[in-house]
């Protein structure tokens, strides 16, 4: 052993413990309530890069000498994710939190009706995905141990793949598996992974630092280095290309560890907007010097070297031992965190999909202890850990040799990007359903096994290279890399689009081939209508199952999974919540959905719910019921805008209605007040008018005098008649406006002055006194002298009649302001009271003069119909009640002379 | 909203397929630094959006813990 090989296991055991130092410090503090940094939105985003494991750190640049910017659809996919977040990301991480999800297997089982089957469906594809993956990190960590100890490459040293393989299941055991609670956050791994992305980012860049700026002079220098034609072809951007952006995009969320920390260790939604520039720019800076560092190696390395290994080699060819070693752990970390954040989530996947449901059917019968199933998920859990790592290692140890691991990482996109139809389909479409998804998944799942998977094996498997080359039996459509004679594609390609198109096509068909169920139903509102009150729905929901337990029997369940500890707060925090002091909780169904979602965080949705049924007993969904559910989520949501603007027009036509059958019964009333009145003023006269000309054709024997002074009453009483008559004619013809009126200019002073010296002589009972107070000051006015003298006289002679005082009092004040002139008439009667304000001016107006009997009630209405005739107005100023009425008259003046 | 839908047809043929050529800036082939350079662009303006959306009318979840 030289001193190198010492110092690089040294170092590698000191960054180990190091690891376990910060895992357990964090887990600690996190217990003892001091979460501060780990919660941090940095944390977060430095946990989402366990994206770029070992394949990265030395395959990235691997790839770049094989096919230029190829490496960078990688990261490109991821950073479309990331960047759009808002459509994606946002709805998956609000659902993980709301219905405590554990894992891809169990969104996609919750979604579609909480399903055993899919969830171990999507665990099998995980398994199958992630444990070549694993050993491909082992094999990463491997060669570079090789190669930094300078052992010769020829012959792998399995020894460091085994003691790596070891370390990572202890690690993952201690620190993965402390709660049973999947969905509680693993702060001690968030902690050692955030630390292990920092150190492989630094090593990156280091390297990339020192190969552009210490082997060569700046990037201009290097890229003058890079062999000709070299990033100068277009061939790379074609289907591959593509495919390449679309599966890495579809990978950042189905992973089961980027699902890991993206959703189920996310504590808070904010964290995922930061991430959302933040990752993408750590994707960028590692990426930033993979070209320059694959251009490099071309140029200084001897030929024939593995370009994978060139992040390690270059530092050691220049003798920067440091750097090198440096380099060794950058690729470590990203080694061990990929196998850490894995395990765990494909352990937790494993417990809960496919032991728990076994272990339910099995167990049925038998004594149940309080935490038995706790302690079933994790050990179970702690195996598992224990077996992927190991079966990563036993494929590494079978295929180390071949070159079939350099491309696993891709073939694991693939396999996992099967779950994608059924992911984005159950976010957003609400017809999706079980049998869509499991079609969709097997189709995709076997399709992808046979074009990708199989192959890959080849060399390792005779059967598979006759198969290969001839199809299955001989039948050569069906051969595995040209399926039905799609020849001439990238077989990665080729794959992608078999089994994506087999996937979505089984997916919809699937779907559309049958109603979705009563449950499936439920949960279908609940995740795509997560951000329209999927809460209120949820709660709304569990009223309509009708379930029936005691609540003795849900603590013995809650006990069994989450521990008596456990069970006891949960339960506690319940009844403190029901109002209950002592003892359990009421059995509600609200307490029921609680203690399901709180299950669900252990064991996953679908083993929740099958516990709990057989607690509850039978649980029924009526199809009444169903139709309820659809109709209180769907069609609201849809038409409940519809019916707010309907019902505001009808508000308003109601509205509109109302006024114009109040001012209808305002008017008839008028109507009839002006009828009697006019009957009464008619009457009078005419009584007066029969029974004096009666009493001249009865008797013979009158006096002449007598009855002359009959037949002037009878002829007094004609005129007044025919005076009420051509009032009325009068009024008519304003109605029309067919009053004739002469306009000329004139002094409307001189004609107030008229006015008033006509109504002086008006003193009835009280003696009237009239005032002037402002003049307009020769102002001229465009007007009909008559009626404007009419419209002042019935102004001065209203004030006069309708007036209770013993002393009348009348003031007349005018003036021109702004080219308008106004005269305000104002007495000391009683004013007009605030309720007749607006009658005073209509036709008929009889109520205000009925007191009196002393018109028709026409004047005012007569009055201002002139006056707006003639341009002005006439308006009832606002007075105090008790002060007298003020009318006001205004005219518009003009500058012509008055004629002479 | 429209971010990716533009970072898609930025990074997609036929549009990347434009930058291939023989011209270089300060040595490095342009492709390269269209690449890069829209990358980088992307990350800005979404760091931009986000700076926006933190802003006070960000309504926090339900049942968040405080930091």
């Amino acid at each position: 052993m030289t001193r190198t090989v010492e110092f690089a296991l040294g170092a590698s055991l000191a960054y180990v413990v190091l690891l376990f130092a910060v895992a357990y410090i964090g887990d600690r503090r996190a217990r003892q309530g001091h979460v501060g940094w780990l919660q941090s939105s940095v944390v977060y985003t430095l946990s989402i890069s366990i994206y770029c494991t070992s394949w990265t750190f030395y395959g990235a640049v691997g790839s770049a000498v094989r096919n230029g910017l190829e490496f960078a659809t990688i990261y490109l996919g991821p950073t479309l994710v990331f960047v759009g977040w808002w459509l994606l990301l946002r709805k998956l991480v609000r659902i993980g939190r709301t219905q405590r999800i554990t894992s891809i297997a169990d969104l996609i089982s919750s979604r579609f009706g909480k399903s055993e089957v899919l969830g171990a469906l999507v665990t099998v594809i995980a398994v199958a995905a992630a444990t070549p993956y694993i050993a491909l990190q082992l094999k990463a960590v491997t060669t570079s141990y090789q190669v930094i100890a300078g052992l010769p490459l020829d012959e792998t040293d399995f020894r460091a793949g085994f003691w790596l393989a070891v370390c990572m299941a202890v690690f993952t055991i201690l620190f993965g598996t402390r709660n049973v609670d999947a969905n509680e956050r693993h702060h001690g791994v968030v902690a050692a992974i955030a630390l292990e992305a920092l150190v492989k980012l630094c090593a990156l860049v280091a390297v990339g630092v020192f190969v552009v700026f210490g082997l060569f002079d700046g990037p201009g220098d290097l890229f003058a280095h890079a062999p000709p034609g070299y990033l100068q072809t277009e061939d790379i951007f074609g289907p591959r290309w593509v495919t390449l952006v679309v599966l890495s995009a579809a990978a950042i969320v189905c992973l089961p560890r980027q699902f890991q920390v993206i959703v189920v260790e996310n504590v808070n939604e904010r964290h995922l907007s930061t991430a959302s520039w933040l990752f993408p720019a750590y994707l960028f800076v590692s990426c930033l010097f993979i070209l320059p560092i694959a251009v490099s190696g071309m140029t200084v390395m001897p030929a024939g070297s593995d370009p994978d290994m060139f992040v390690l080699t270059i530092p050691l060819m220049a003798g920067k031992e440091g750097l090198a070693l440096l380099a060794f752990l950058g690729g470590f970390s990203s080694a061990t965190s990929m196998i850490i954040v894995s395990s765990i989530a494909v352990s937790t996947m494993v417990s809960n999909h496919i032991v728990a449901p076994l272990a339910l059917r099995l167990s049925h019968g038998r004594v149940r202890v309080s935490g038995d199933v706790r302690s079933l998920l994790l050990v179970t859990r702690r195996i598992v850990i224990a077996a992927i790592i190991l079966f990563g290692f036993l494929y590494f140890r079978v295929s180390g040799q071949s070159d079939a691991l350099a491309s696993i990482g891709l073939i694991a996109f693939v396999g996992v990007a099967q779950v994608l139809p059924s992911l984005i389909g159950g976010l957003f479409w609400p017809q999706a359903n079980r049998r869509g998804a499991l079609w969709g998944l097997c189709a995709g799942f076997v399709l992808w096994m046979y074009t990708l998977a199989l192959p890959s094996l080849e060399s390792d498997w005779p059967i598979t290279a006759r198969m290969m080359a001839a199809g299955p039996f001989g039948l050569g459509l069906l051969r595995p890399e040209a399926l039905f004679g799609l020849e001439g594609f990238d077989p990665l390609v080729h794959a992608t689009f078999w089994s994506l198109l087999a996937n979505v096509t089984l997916f919809i068909l699937g779907s559309l081939s049958r109603d979705p169920r009563p449950l499936e139903w439920v949960q279908a509102s609940q995740f795509v209508d997560v951000f329209r009150g999927g809460a209120t729905v949820a709660t709304g929901e569990a009223a309509r199952f009708r379930r029936t337990a005691t609540s003795e029997e849900l603590f013995i369940l809650a006990q069994r999974i989450l521990g008596t500890e456990q069970a006891q707060e949960f339960f506690d925090a319940a009844a403190r919540r029901q109002g209950v002091n002592r003892g359990l909780p009421r059995p509600t169904e609200d307490l029921m959905a609680d203690l399901e979602r709180r299950l669900a965080g252990s064991v996953g949705g679908a083993s929740a719910r099958a516990m709990m049924a057989q607690v509850v007993g039978g649980e029924v969904v009526s199809i009444d019921e169903l139709v309820s559910i659809a109709d209180e989520t769907a069609r609201i949501m849809r038409y409940s805008q519809a019916l707010e603007r309907k019902s505001a027009e009808l508000e308003t036509t109601a509205r509109q209605l109302r006024e114009a059958n109040e001012r209808l019964r305002e008017i008839d009333r008028q109507k009839d007040d002006f009828l009697g009145q006019v009957s009464h003023e008619v009457r009078t006269p005419m009584t007066a008018i029969r029974s004096f000309s009666e009493i001249l054709r009865t008797s013979n024997d009158l006096e002449s005098a007598q009855a002359r002074r009959f037949v002037t009453i009878i002829h007094e009483e004609s005129i007044r008649l025919t005076r009420l008559l051509d009032v009325i004619l009068d009024l008519r013809v304003v109605e029309k406006g067919e009053i004739p009126i002469v306009l000329e200019p004139v002094d409307p002073d001189a004609l107030l002055d008229v006015a008033a010296e006509t109504c002086e002589g008006l003193r009835g009972t009280a003696p009237v006194r009239i005032r002037r107070l402002g003049r307009a000051g020769g102002g001229r006015v465009e007007a009909d002298p008559d009626r404007l003298r009419q419209v002042f006289i019935n102004l001065l002679s209203n004030a006069v009649r309708h007036n209770d005082k013993d002393m009348v009092d009348i003031t007349i004040d005018s003036r021109v302001a702004d080219g308008v002139f106004e005269a305000v008439i104002a007495d000391n009667g009683p004013g007009v009271l605030d309720e007749h304000r607006e009658r005073v001016f209509s036709l008929f107006s009889a109520t205000w003069t009925r007191e009196g009997q002393k018109g028709a009630g026409l004047g005012l209405a007569i009055s201002r119909g002139i006056m707006r005739r003639m341009g002005g107005d006439l308006t009832l100023l606002d007075g105090a009640p008790g002060q007298g009425a003020k009318f006001r008259v205004t005219l518009p003046t003009t500058t012509e002379d008055p004629p002479p | 909203m429209i971010l990716p839908a533009f970072g898609l047809v930025m990074f997609m043929p036929p549009v990347i397929g434009l930058f291939v050529s023989e011209r270089t800036l300060f040595g490095v082939p342009s492709i390269v630094v269209y690449v890069f350079g829209a990358w980088a662009a992307l990350i800005a303006i979404a760091a931009l959006i986000n700076r926006r959306l933190s802003g006070p009318n960000w309504s926090r979840p339900d049942g968040e813990r405080p930091p």
